[in-house]
């Protein structure tokens, strides 16, 4: 280890005092990581698990698809416009992070269940959300899309808007300029939001259980699938929070990648 | 009068401050805009831009008129051919030298072939043909602004609009950026406007000046014109004139001038009414008893402020009116001229300038 010649004093108290919190974080990856053995990595293999990880690869695209395709407007409006109404929307956009998401999950069947606000037209026409993939996915955009939102808003303002302005005159339409200097001056901030958002939506379990219930193949995502194995057979809930782990490291290590600060 | 050029009446009012401002350009002309800050400068330039709507104003570029509030026309930015240079360029930062000059011809449509034919072109034309492949954070602050202009000239740019162009530069790169600015501004032979804030850079760069202050033209003119016959204070403290608005008594010879707490005698023969007068603090004499002989004006002061110069001293007295004058560090120590010091300032009426 290098040593840096800034001066630091007490770096052994700091790094004692430091240590309970880490070693709180580890202690229960460790044990996680410690308890797989050949026969849980079979596991791993089962149809169920494969299932579960199929239902969560397909319905967190989408979601985050969904979450990027209508965020990117709103983050930009937030960013760039003063209007009416904007510290509602601000708040708004803020609530799902600080919302249980159980109490999501009830509030998205109060809209879009059989008998909810919208849901009951929908189900005059035959269609019916609640409790399919589709709710899963509505569940996962609406607890995840913050996330995209705040880190797109952020690039967007970080964005000089004189250099909107020399695209203008230079000849560049609005809707020009957005995606030929907005968006690649702000790519790193929209990757690392759309990296967050996904690895939101991986981790949903609430909202989803309350609005998509949890049924193997078509609602069940991992997280739901870890809950449902645990009740019979602790192996298989170890490897399915395997392979949990292993998305959530990889979604970390690609916001790690895309974060602004790593150029 | 033919039709070449800019031509622009402008009026907005936002907030407390109002702008109502007529400036034109001629083809090859750089008009520089100077004032105090919050004088409307920039705000000139993002109206001629489109960057800002006006209230009523009415903009024609080389007789194609890109804004008439009255007709109710009013062009945006990316369909007036008008070229901006922000302070340090402000390229493209993802882009490189050749990419951000293809930029306007690829947003006005122009096909591959022939935008790389232009930007070539332009490239050779400013030099940076071997700097094509950097991007902006690998080019010195110079290099910066000509890729600037290369890539406002390659977009067709009929207009330039500069806005503080040489800002952010050291003293030491600042000539010469700005003798080259002006070489290729001469070459690209487009009616310019810019706002400068350094007299050193306006009249370097200005074929003519513009002064406004609080929204208003106050003085159109050569370099030379507003040294010699400043009209606003903001000038006249540019230059280091004394300057008063003073009105003058009728009749020939020897006359008072009355500006807001002084009355000057002058000579002003022909000249009457509301005029402007100035006169240079080097044209000031202090003295510590009131003077003898005949030097037409004096006035009974304290000591404001002290300024030291280079070889001199600049002494600032409140005789009614500030007056400024500037003495050597002997004569001040002869004086013992102190802050607060009671003083006696003569000017010559021959030392002082009256002018409409």
């Amino acid at each position: 280890m290098s040593r840096s010649p800034l001066r630091r004093e007490g770096t052994a108290a700091v790094a004692l005092g430091a240590s309970p919190m880490a070693l709180f974080l580890l202690l229960p990856i460790a044990a996680l990581l410690l308890s797989l053995r050949p026969r849980v990595l079979a596991g791993l293999n089962s149809p169920f698990a494969l299932r579960a990880l199929w239902v969560t690869l397909r319905t967190t695209a989408a979601a985050t698809i969904l979450c990027v395709g209508g965020g990117l407007p709103l983050a930009y409006l937030l960013a760039r416009f003063e209007f009416r109404g904007k510290q509602f929307l601000d708040t708004l956009t803020d609530l799902p992070i600080t919302l249980p998401p159980v109490v999501a999950g009830v509030a998205l069947l109060l809209a879009f269940g059989r008998r909810g606000l919208i849901g009951k037209y929908f189900d005059l026409a035959g269609i019916h959300i609640s409790f399919t993939g589709v709710a899963v996915v509505l569940a996962q955009v609406f607890i995840a899309c913050p996330f995209f939102i705040k880190a797109a808003r952020a690039g967007f303002e970080s964005v000089n808007p004189r250099l909107e302005s020399a695209a203008r005159t230079l000849g560049a339409t609005p809707w020009r300029v957005f995606w030929t200097v907005t968006v690649p001056l702000s790519a790193p901030s929209l990757l690392a939001g759309t990296v967050m958002a996904w690895a939101r939506a991986l981790s949903e379990f609430g909202a989803t259980m309350m609005f998509a219930g949890n049924f193997p193949g078509r609602t069940q995502t991992l997280s739901l699938a870890v809950m449902t194995a645990m009740e019979s057979d602790l192996d298989t809930a170890v490897a399915v929070s395997t392979l949990s782990l292993i998305l959530a490291l990889a979604a970390l290590a690609a916001a790690r990648y895309f974060s602004p600060r790593h150029d | 009068m033919t039709d070449t050029g800019l031509k622009a009446e402008l009026a907005l009012s936002m907030g407390g401050f109002s702008l109502e401002a007529a400036l034109s350009v001629a083809p090859g002309e750089t008009l520089v805009l100077m004032g105090p800050n919050g004088a409307g400068k920039t705000t000139c330039l993002n109206l001629i831009a489109g960057l800002l709507r006006p209230e009523r104003g009415r903009i024609t570029l080389d007789g194609v008129v890109l804004c008439d509030t009255e007709a109710g026309l009013d062009f945006p930015p990316e369909r007036r051919s008008v070229g901006f240079l922000f302070q340090d360029g402000d390229l493209f930062p993802h882009l490189t030298v050749r990419q951000n000059a293809e930029y306007g011809p690829r947003a006005r449509g122009r096909g591959r072939a022939e935008t790389s034919g232009i930007v070539a072109g332009w490239l050779d034309r400013l030099g940076l043909t071997e700097l094509a492949d950097r991007r902006a954070k690998e080019l010195s602050g110079g290099q910066r602004r000509r890729a600037a202009l290369a890539r406002a000239l390659a977009s067709g740019a009929r207009l330039l609009l500069l806005d503080e162009p040489f800002a952010s530069l050291d003293a030491t790169s600042r000539a010469s950026v700005r003798a080259e600015m002006k070489g290729f501004l001469e070459m690209a032979g487009l009616p310019a406007l810019a706002v400068a804030h350094d007299p050193v850079d306006a009249f370097v760069l200005g074929d003519r000046i513009a002064v406004l202050e609080g929204g208003r033209v106050v003085q159109t003119g050569t370099g030379e014109e507003l040294l010699a016959h400043p009209r606003s204070p903001f000038v006249a403290e540019l230059i280091g004139l004394n300057f008063y608005r003073v009105d003058l008594s009728e009749g020939v010879g020897l006359k008072e001038a009355r500006a807001k707490g002084a009355v000057f005698h002058v000579l002003a023969d022909g000249l009457s009414g509301s005029a402007h007068l100035a006169f240079a603090p080097s044209d000031v004499s202090l003295s510590a008893e009131a003077p003898r002989g005949s030097p037409q004006n004096v006035f009974q002061g304290t000591v404001r402020e002290i300024i030291p110069l280079t070889d001199r001293l600049r002494v600032i007295v409140d005789a009614g009116t500030p007056m400024a004058a500037e003495i050597t560090r002997d004569a001040a120590q002869q004086l013992s001229v102190a802050s607060g010091a009671v003083i006696w300032v003569s000017v010559k009426a021959s030392a002082i300038r009256v002018y409409p």
